[in-house]
């Protein structure tokens, strides 16, 4: 659609740019928009800006953090010794709703699909061996998606420490098979993390 | 399920049709290349969302029209309405509905009208390679478990990745260790593909058995068997499998793709002791094609809910007269069924309740008893 508005049809673009959002959601948002106060709409842009300069990713373990490492890596209270290893920080923030798990995670960024060209090397698998390591890491609990490509990603990281006293596990599958976390209730989830499985 | 009815515009060389069916037998005659097979295209087109002749919708468009349209009416077995509706414009997207409910994608449509057609091409499953019974065998097997597609989609994705990775490093190795987490899942999804066929043939094999007994009685036995490309029958087939992809290991790396797995796999048809791929006579392994669609036809009705319609496109050229009236009184109260003929003397006048219809040009009409 065309209001001979071309900066509102940019905002509607950039809005059509969102997960979820279409042209109707994304016209209405446009609308909602220009109905805000100056000083509304000022904070917006500068809390959208802000965003991006100030949150990075934590250097130990991927999650998104404001300043070197995040808030889940630095608090003392959580468990030693396991990891917890997810796709993406999405992915992280759906595990820590459903409260079950109180060890730190390390987010891959990816999983590996050749048929996209995604191999080990794309993936935050280097800074995992040495996080072993170094923090001592007595389990990894592998929260991949249950797909063909986060099943293989669990096998190659089971591979990976398969000479090491490490426990690898795998969430039961309680998961519906082929759906991604972030279509999980938090009871299946909280089910998955307590019955986990060796690989 | 039953249709009561069909309208179609602009499809294929039917320019507009309005025809209403008997829920018995339904026999659609004309001479070559008049619409037969358009119109059975027409009616089977609500089973899947498309074509089984072709995926490009622009095909099925009239020459010289901008667009298709389809409606069927009918009742499921539980007795409910149904009204499903598909149109397609050229360059648009494939629209359809179910009772006046627009579709977010023409897939949800499958299901509702569960069919088993018989076209020109399955003589293939008697007669063809390998694929053409695979493909049987694992439409049996979804339509009797819909873990089984799943499985089958994600074993299809594991060869793809595979094959895109044996590519990438022809004749290199595997620099970054990929490759063994990927025989692993091969091995995984393609045990459980195997399974999943040898569970279904189990399943249709004796009720195949029975019903070629009653069509052709006193005839050799019909015996189907799983012919696994890799594994001998008992063998374990995980173990099997991983073998097998260590002995083609070298091979695979040279061509680039995977060599072993279930995609090679074939079943075994015989006739008493004589393979019938390579012994059976040209009317023996048409009326074993259409044995074993009917057989799938008997499957479903016994797993789903809701009663598969039947379309035979010209099945009986070359089937004798003794076959042909088995065939028919088995088809009879148990389906609703549409069967095409060049000639119209294949259809005798029954004792059940039937609908003839004469196709001309892409003219169809219903014509009355003869
Ligand atoms: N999109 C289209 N528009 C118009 N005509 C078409 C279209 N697609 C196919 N046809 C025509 O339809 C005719 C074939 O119809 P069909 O395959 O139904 O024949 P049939 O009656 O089954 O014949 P046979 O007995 O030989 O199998 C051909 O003449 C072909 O040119
Ligand atoms: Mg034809
Ligand atoms: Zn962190």
């Amino acid at each position: 659609m065309n209001y001979g508005l071309p900066p509102l049809q940019d905002l509607i673009e950039y809005f059509k740019k969102l997960p979820g959002v279409g042209e109707k959601t994304a016209r209405r948002l446009g609308f909602a928009i220009l109905d805000m106060d100056d000083r509304e709409v000022k904070g917006f842009a500068e809390t959208l800006l802000q965003i991006k300069e100030k949150i990075g990713f934590c250097n130990r373990c991927g999650n998104f953090a404001e300043g070197e490492i995040c808030g889940i890596c630095s608090d003392k209270s959580r468990l030693e010794g396991i990891l917890c290893i997810v796709e993406r920080p999405a992915d992280l923030y759906i595990l820590e709703a459903s409260g079950q798990y109180r060890g730190r995670y390390h987010v891959l960024h990816g999983v590996l699909s050749p048929l996209d060209g995604v191999g080990p090397d794309d993936l935050n698998l280097e800074k995992l061996k040495s996080r072993v390591d170094e923090e001592g890491i007595k389990e990894l609990l592998i929260a991949t998606n249950p797909s063909v490509e986060g099943d293989t990603t669990s096998l190659y990281i089971a591979r990976m420490f398969k000479d090491r006293s490490i426990r690898v596990t795998r969430p039961a599958r309680g998961i519906p098979l082929g759906s991604s976390l972030e279509f999980v209730d938090k009871s299946t989830i909280s089910k998955a993390l307590e019955k986990r499985e060796p690989i | 399920m039953v249709i009561d009815r069909i309208d179609t515009v602009c499809f294929r060389n039917i320019k507009k049709a309005s025809l209403e069916f008997s829920e018995s037998f339904n026999f659609i005659s004309g001479s070559n290349a008049q619409g037969k097979t358009n119109l059975l295209e027409a009616i089977h087109f609500f089973s899947l969302g498309r074509s089984f002749r072709t995926r490009r919708y622009e095909e099925l468009v009239q020459f010289g029209e901008e667009y298709f349209f389809l409606r069927l009416r009918g009742r499921s077995d539980t007795g409910i309405d149904i009204r499903l509706e598909a149109g397609y414009e050229k360059g648009g997207r494939i629209r359809g509905s179910v009772n006046g409910k627009r579709l977010s994608g023409i897939a949800e449509i499958i299901g509702i009208v569960p069919s088993v057609i018989f076209t020109a091409q399955d003589i293939e499953i008697a007669s063809g390679p390998p694929g053409y019974r695979r493909t049987f065998l694992d439409y049996t097997a979804a339509q009797i478990s819909p873990l089984f597609l799943s499985d089958l989609k994600e074993y299809r994705r594991v060869i793809r990745h595979r094959n895109s990775l044996l590519r990438r490093y022809a004749g290199n190795g595997d620099p970054r260790g990929e490759l063994p987490a990927w025989d692993e899942m091969l091995v995984e999804k393609g045990a459980a593909i195997v399974k999943g066929r040898e569970e279904t043939l189990r399943e249709i094999s004796s009720r195949a058995a029975r019903l070629y007994g009653q069509i052709s009685p006193g005839a050799e036995e019909l015996r189907l068997a799983y012919s696994c490309s890799f594994n001998a029958p008992g063998g374990d087939t995980r173990e099997a499998l991983r073998e097998a992809l260590e002995n083609s290991r070298e091979n695979e790396r040279r061509r680039g793709y995977t060599l072993c797995g279930p995609q090679y796999d074939d079943i075994l048809l015989t006739l008493g002791e004589a393979e019938l791929r390579k012994y059976g006579s040209q009317g023996r392994r048409r009326l074993v094609a259409v044995i074993l669609k009917l057989t799938q036809a008997l499957t479903i009705m016994e797993r789903r809910a809701e009663r598969p319609v039947v379309l035979l496109d010209d099945i009986f050229s070359e089937l004798d007269e003794e076959t042909t009236v088995r065939v028919r009184k088995h088809l009879t109260d148990r389906y609703q069924s549409f069967i095409t003929s060049p000639r119209e003397d294949d259809f005798p006048e029954g004792k059940e309740k039937s609908a003839r219809f004469r196709v001309l040009g892409g003219a169809c009409e219903r014509v009355a008893p003869i």
